[in-house]
């Protein structure tokens, strides 16, 4: 496997991935969007809210703010001692009190945990009226996307192969550079592709062509992967913990074949007794 | 992840692996079909989506089991390589 990084910030990536399958990549893909846990509000208890919205609708909008955690120092409510009923190690609250007139944000949130922060605090949760007041407890766990998108760290999130395009025996007519809908070729004595990882694989060009000289194929083992975080971690973490999260599930398929392999040992002596 | 064996022979296996998904189900048919031991793979969810999914396995007399376990390891190498690759390269940029 080589992996080589188009671009890259906290917030973005781009990578360009070769000699590997699409089932590697795709199991990559799936394990960033539905097997990466991170922290959201799970559920709020309401103490005081005369504002425009119901109660249901501004926990929807908490729950779905991105909120930035040291990971490492919790663990699922599922896996924790205290069996999901909700302990310092797996869920910190979060209080919001605010009065109008104002327009109360994300940043308006007190975490009890100073790790845990919205990772914006400019995102909208309610317009308060004069005289509206807002006072709410908000419960954070750690939770993933599989149960619900607001646990989803990673919001776009895909690939494609690396496009191959052939040109022989050209007559440079043009025609094709004009279909091109991003404008991708250029004819200069030669005809020549400007970007080649933009291609969008549409095959156009390749039926303006009346002479087949141009053909748009892909690289099989190469993949373009582009990923982008909703903010709660970066996306370096992000790839690595999906790598891992994978491999965890491997190992617990390893360690469950193990054990059958040997429970089967057991009672094929037992039948030899027998006999 | 929990383990149901419906059928087990010395050329076959059929299982259900309850709690997992395409995530694990999908790459691991892959890397099966790689195995020149192996003569047919499959694995199936049905409706609906949240169903376990049950795998098929028939090798050319090797040990089921044996089959998978390599399988795996040869998974766990691949998910290492990446996150090393990963690491190294996302080094680079900074």
């Amino acid at each position: 496997m080589k992996i080589e990084v188009l671009k890259l910030s906290d917030e973005k990536g781009r990578f360009l991935l070769r000699e590997t399958s699409s089932a590697f990549v795709n199991a990559i893909r799936r394990s960033a969007m539905a097997e990466v846990p991170k922290m959201a509000v799970d559920y709020i208890n309401v103490y005081d809210n005369t504002s425009s919205l119901y109660d249901e609708i501004l926990a929807s909008r908490i729950g779905l703010i991105p909120l930035t955690a040291d990971l490492n120092s919790f663990i699922l409510p599922e896996e924790c001692e205290c069996g999901g009923e909700g302990c310092p190690s797996c869920q910190v609250s979060l209080t919001l009190t605010a009065e109008g007139a104002k327009m109360v944000y994300s940043g308006d949130l007190f975490s009890m945990d100073p790790s845990i922060q919205p990772s914006f605090p400019d995102i909208p949760i309610v317009k308060l009226a004069d005289g509206q007041r807002v006072m709410i407890e908000a419960v954070a766990r750690l939770g993933t996307g599989k149960k619900h998108a607001k646990w989803q760290p990673a919001v776009a999130c895909g690939y494609k192969n690396m496009p191959k395009i052939t040109i022989k025996d050209c007559d440079k007519c043009g025609k094709c550079i004009d279909e091109c809908p991003k404008q991708l070729l250029s004819l200069n004595k030669e005809l020549k592709v400007k970007d080649l990882m933009e291609c969008s694989l549409c095959g156009l060009c390749e039926k303006a062509c009346a002479l087949g000289a141009i053909e748009v194929g892909v690289e099989e083992d190469a993949f373009i992967f582009v990923v982008e975080s909703d903010g709660s971690m970066p996306v370096v973490e992000l790839m690595i913990r999906s790598a891992e999260e994978l491999g965890k599930k491997v190992l617990e398929l390893k360690e469950d074949l193990e054990s059958i392999q040997k429970d089967a040992g057991v009672a094929e002596i037992g039948q030899r007794r027998r006999t | 992840m929990e383990l149901k064996v419906f059928e087990k022979r010395d050329d076959e296996l059929k299982m259900e692996i309850r709690g997992e998904d395409d995530t694990l189900l999908n790459v691991l048919e892959h890397t099966l079909l790689e195995d020149g031991r192996v003569l047919n793979i499959e694995y199936n969810i049905q409706f609906p989506y949240m169903s376990d999914p049950m795998l098929y396995l028939r090798t050319d007399g090797t040990e089921p089991i044996g089959v998978l376990l390599d399988a795996c390891e040869r998974l766990l190498e691949e998910c290492e390589e990446f996150k090393s690759k990963f690491e190294a390269a996302s080094e680079k940029t900074k």
